[in-house]
Order: structure tokens, then C-alpha cells, then sequence
């Protein structure tokens, strides 16, 4: 074989083999020469470590929720009476490997709107490629933003005290299961009443989702709270004055509160929200994917009524179909929602959004995208939902960030269909992740 | 391995699995990076390992050492991701699987190789190569540019970067190979 030819199926493997033409240069290269296979290997290890080096490792499944996820795949395969689900030398049946999940709510909700991505063998995947997490982004630049929702549901003529706590599903979860034979009501002090869903942890009265589950807590006055992956939530011991304090340190959640006439308060972007009205959203970025302060903050979104929101620095009511920003840094402050034209560009590796100069405010995100292949765009738009950037430009900064953004978009073409909302402030800027 | 049937046996066992995890995990993730080219799906081909293993594992005892173990349960699922998602994958066959197989495990690692020895001797390697090389692997490798975008950038032919990098990627081998050896890297 001439050497031209085993270069180019060396070629041929460091660029993945991607297409056919590279596929057969490789294969032939191989085929003729063992030893080139080895190189092959050789040249990929090298890569993949070349790439953990200046990329780092991804965040990995956490042990709790492999744990979780193949006792979860254990019973699928028992209760189907087959056996063993993979056998190295025998694969499976499809249908073992492909066990239905019920649908987490909180991920039909903001992911619904994309084509859900096969997962490993059985659909489930803790990241956004990341791909999920991605990612990332789950999982990248490390932790992931997390994104919370509030729900919060007014029905006068529902009772105050709960009839809710439904039938718990397999995985439901209640402090009080350990044991049954004693079963009181639960004490008034305590916040938590039950907990179902899927994989969690619990440290008092603070809970965390894991990367893909959604969890639902029943609340002492019968509020039902779902909180989304990534979401860590404080629920402290309600007062006379507040029957339901949370404290959001990050994530996406949804609340059916029961009617009451004291205060639901929630905790979020160094102020609180009070309920005034029946829904809104609340989303919060991670504080370690903060630029610039300190203390994340949370976009607020109310979809029906209206909340009203106060820090230190001043109040705000948010009526119906209004977005404000709850950060300590600044009063809370109405915002203008973006259209989608101000998304301007997103690029095959490169992911580059800018909220046009012209309606004031800018921010830039970039993310990596994965490489081309199927789902890419799902990939890309998992992996940027872990991946927000929240950045505060400041005024004098902001011509500058401007240019910087333009140069970038010289390299991208415009797509119309954008996995970002931005959210413009006084000032202040925010990315935070489609929701459909 | 004995199957655990009462539920103090399956803590017992599920503190196992967990301490499996955290021991092999990264190796077990680095190892379908390699594998397979493509980061999300290595991602999950290193979950869908342990998760294959949890049930595995309680019916038979794996002969040697578990990292190996783990690994042809790795290979397995990249040959069944082939056939069946028509993934991207750089071994085709089982063949080509054990020569990738064989060229990792030419390093002795220990058991939990979180600490890669191979990575560090790389890490000592790129540290030693010119700026301009630097630059070079940070575009491709940090920020995933395309030769014809790191053309564009650099202002070299496609030709010109492919040369470059093949030179480069020979380079850092060698002298990654001679690290490992306990050789001095040539200059």
C-alpha cells in the first residue's frame, strides 16, 4: 500500500472516519496493514486525551443516579419477565433496552417542544449532552445553569388542607414511609409532607434534584411544588405569617399552591416573590456561572395574575404576561422580551447570540455545539440550556461588547429558529433557554 | 459474587455498585471517548455501562480485573450503538475493537485511573511545544475548529494545517511514548 493512501486513511481516522469516502480510506488502510490500525488507535487515544486536556472532562453521572437508573432498568427487565437485559456475547432484544420512563413533567415542559433524543439504552441520560447538562452542560464550563419555574395555581374552591398526596408512584419517596406502623399526621412544622419522582438528595429541609429527574413535594398546606433537574430548594418550617418560604439556589420549578391567605413566599436572585397572582416563572442561574455578580438573579415571568417583587433596593408589581429581573444588585426591574430577530446568528461549532444594538441591550452567548451528526440541533440546544451565560456588561463596556459581537457574527450564518430567549434589562442581560 | 436476596445483602451491594462507580467511572468514560469520537455519546455509552453491569454483575463474577471487565462491556454496547443508531464509531468491527483494546491497555494503569499516567506524560508534552503549536491544538481541540476554519484563521492551506497537525499529533506521541518509557523526549 502506498503511503499516500495509508495517510490519507490515517486522515481518514483522526477526522472520525466521518463520511463514506473516509470510512473506506481508513478501512483499506487497515485492511492492508494491521499495524495501521494500531496507529489509528494510537493517534485516537492521543486525541481523546488531547481533548480531555483542553476541555476537561465532562460532569459525570453521580453513582446515587446510576444507581437509581439501573435498579430502575432491574425492575423494568424482571417485571418483563425477560432476562438479563445485555449480555456481552448475546445483545438484547430491543425491546428490553428500549423500558418507557414516564414522562418527567417538568422536561415535557421545557423540552417538549424538541424531538427527544434517544438516550443509551434505555432513553435516560443525565446531562443535556449533554448533551443535556450537555449539560452539560448539563456539564460543562462545569455546573449548569439550572433553570426554576414557578407555577403557582389558585383554586378557591379546593380546600385548604390537602387531599393530595396521591397514590404514590414506585419511586414516591415520603419521610414518613420508613415507618408506616407509627403514621401520624404530619407535624405542622414540618414543610415536607411527601416527595415522589425520581432521584434526589435531602439534607433537612433542603432538596436537589439530580441532572434528569424531576421530583414533586407535597408542602404542608397542600401546595405541590415540582421541582426540575438541577434544582436545589430550601423549604423552611413555616411561621404563623408565612406558610411557605422556599429559597431557590438554583433551578426550574413548578408550584400548584392551595389557596390560603398567608404568605407563599419564594426566595430567589437576592429578593423574594410573593404570590399576588396565580402564575409565573422564575428561572436562576447557577452561581458559578455568574459574571459579574455576586449573587445570581431570576428572571420572573408571569403568565397569569400578578406577583410583586422586592429586594432592598425597591419593589415591583409584575402583572400578566410581564418579565421582570429580581437581582441584589439593582431594584427589580421590568424587561423587554426579545424578538426573535434579535437572535442574530449560530454557526456549526459555535453557537453566537446577540440581542441586536437596537433595542438597547446586548449580550453575546457562546457555546460549543456538538459535531455534525443527528440531533445535532438538539445536542446544541441541550447542551446551551446548561451553558447560560448571565452577563452585565457595563454601560461603558457595552459599545465595545457590541463590536466584539459583531466581529463574531462574521462568522455565522443566521438561522431562524432560535434555542435562546434573551431578555433585556437596564443594563443587564439574560440568556436563558427556549422554551416551547 | 453471591446474588444478595435480603435487603441488608442489597445495601450491601448497592454500596458496592456505588464504590464500583466511583472507581471506574472516568477510566470507563475516557475510554468510550476514545472509542467512539464523540463526547455526548461517550457520555452515555459510560452510564449505560454501569447500568448494564448493576444487573450483570449480580448474576456472574467477572474473571480478572474489573477496569478490563467494564471495558468489553464498553466495547459491547459500542457494536450494538453501531447496528443500531448507525453512530459514528471508529472500530467497526470486533476486531478493530480488540486492537483499540489492546493499544490501551499497553499502559499499566492503576486501578483507579482518575490520575492517568498517559495524560499527564501529554500534559508534559504540549506544555514543552512552541506557542504557535499551543495555539494550534487549542483551536482544534479547546474550541473544535474545522481544519478549513483553522485555515481561514491561520491563513494556510487546508493542506497546510492537515500537514501540520499530522506532524504536530506525531510529535506529541513520541515524545509522549518516551515519557511514559522514562526516556527523555527528544527535542
Amino acid at each position: 500500500m502506498d503511503r499516500e493512501a495509508i495517510l490519507l486513511g490515517l486522515d481518514a481516522c483522526l477526522d472520525g472516519a466521518a463520511d463514506e469516502p473516509q470510512r473506506e480510506a481508513l478501512d483499506m488502510a487497515v485492511r492492508s496493514d494491521r499495524a495501521i490500525a494500531e496507529l489509528c488507535a494510537e493517534y485516537r487515544l492521543q486525541d481523546a486525551l488531547l481533548t480531555e486536556l483542553f476541555v476537561g472532562l465532562p460532569e459525570l453521572a453521580t453513582p446515587q443516579w446510576l444507581l437509581e437508573r439501573a435498579k430502575k432498568r432491574a425492575r423494568i427487565v424482571e417485571a418483563s419477565g425477560e432476562s438479563a437485559p445485555l449480555v456481552l456475547s448475546t445483545p438484547p432484544a430491543a425491546k428490553t433496552a428500549a423500558p418507557t420512563r414516564a414522562p418527567t413533567p417538568g422536561k415535557a415542559q421545557t423540552r417538549g417542544g424538541r424531538k427527544a433524543r434517544t438516550r443509551g439504552t434505555d432513553g435516560l441520560r443525565p446531562v443535556g449532552g449533554a448533551n443535556r447538562a450537555w449539560l452539560g452542560l448539563l456539564g460543562i464550563a462545569a455546573a449548569a445553569l439550572v433553570a426554576l419555574v414557578i407555577y403557582l395555581t389558585r383554586n378557591p374552591e379546593k380546600p385548604a388542607e390537602p387531599d393530595v398526596v396521591q397514590q404514590p408512584a414506585v419511586e414516591t419517596k415520603t419521610p414518613e414511609a420508613k415507618t408506616p406502623e407509627q403514621t401520624p399526621p404530619p407535624k405542622p412544622a414540618e414543610p415536607i409532607v411527601a416527595i415522589k419522582g425520581g432521584a434526589y438528595t435531602r439534607e433537612g429541609n433542603t432538596l436537589t434534584t439530580d441532572r434528569v429527574s424531576a421530583i414533586v413535594v407535597t408542602l404542608a398546606d397542600g401546595s405541590e411544588v415540582e421541582m426540575q433537574p438541577l434544582t436545589k430548594v430550601s423549604f423552611a418550617v413555616p411561621t404563623p405569617e408565612v406558610r411557605q418560604d422556599l429559597d431557590l439556589s438554583q433551578g426550574l420549578l413548578k408550584v400548584k399552591a392551595a389557596p390560603n391567605e398567608r404568605l407563599f413566599r419564594v426566595r430567589a436572585g437576592g429578593g423574594e416573590i410573593t404570590v399576588v397572582g396565580t402564575r409565573f416563572v422564575v428561572e436562576r442561574a447557577a452561581r458559578e456561572q455568574l459574571s459579574g455578580d455576586q449573587q445570581a438573579p431570576a428572571r420572573v415571568e408571569v403568565a397569569e395574575g400578578s406577583v410583586r417583587l422586592k429586594n432592598e433596593k425597591g419593589e415591583l408589581v409584575v402583572e400578566r404576561e410581564q418579565t421582570a429581573v429580581l437581582s441584589a444588585a439593582f431594584a427589580p426591574q421590568a424587561a423587554v422580551k426579545p424578538q426573535a430577530h434579535d437572535l442574530l446568528g449560530f454557526s456549526g461549532k459555535m453557537k453566537v447570540a446577540v440581542l441586536h444594538k437596537d433595542r438597547q441591550r446586548l449580550l453575546v452567548m457562546v457555546a460549543k455545539a456538538e459535531p455534525d451528526r443527528e440531533n445535532k440541533l438538539e445536542r446544541a440546544g441541550d447542551r446551551i440550556a446548561h451553558k447560560i451565560l448571565w452577563l452585565y456588561p457595563a454601560p461603558e463596556r457595552q459599545e465595545e461588547a457590541h463590536e466584539a459581537a459583531l466581529k463574531l457574527l462574521e462568522e455565522v450564518k443566521i438561522m431562524d429558529d432560535p434555542y435562546l430567549t434573551v431578555w433585556s434589562f437596564e443594563g443587564r442581560l439574560v440568556f436563558v433557554p427556549v422554551r416551547k | 459474587m453471591s446474588v444478595p436476596e435480603s435487603p441488608a445483602d442489597g445495601d450491601a451491594w448497592d454500596r458496592k455498585f456505588t464504590e464500583m462507580v466511583r472507581t471506574h467511572q472516568t477510566m470507563i468514560y475516557r475510554y468510550a471517548r476514545y472509542l467512539v469520537h464523540d463526547a455526548a455519546l461517550a457520555e452515555e455509552l459510560a452510564q449505560d455501562t454501569f447500568v448494564t453491569a448493576y444487573s450483570k454483575l449480580r448474576r456472574e463474577s467477572p474473571e480478572g480485573e474489573m477496569g478490563a471487565w467494564l471495558r468489553g462491556v464498553v466495547r459491547n454496547l459500542v457494536l450494538r450503538a453501531r447496528t443500531k443508531r448507525k453512530v459514528q464509531v471508529l472500530f467497526t468491527d470486533e476486531e478493530g475493537l480488540e486492537v483499540a483494546e489492546r493499544v490501551w491497555a499497553r499502559q499499566e494503569l492503576p486501578e483507579n485511573a482518575s490520575a492517568d499516567p498517559r495524560l499527564e506524560a501529554l500534559r508534559r508534552c504540549v506544555g514543552a511545544l512552541s506557542a504557535d503549536d499551543k495555539q494550534l491544538l487549542k483551536l482544534r481541540f479547546e474550541e473544535q475548529r474545522s481544519r478549513e476554519q483553522l485555515s481561514e484563521l491561520l491563513r494556510l492551506s487546508a493542506e497546510g494545517i492537515k500537514t501540520r497537525l499530522r506532524r504536530l499529533r506525531a510529535k506529541l506521541l513520541d515524545c509522549a511514548k518516551r515519557r511514559l518509557a522514562g526516556k527523555e523526549p527528544s527535542a
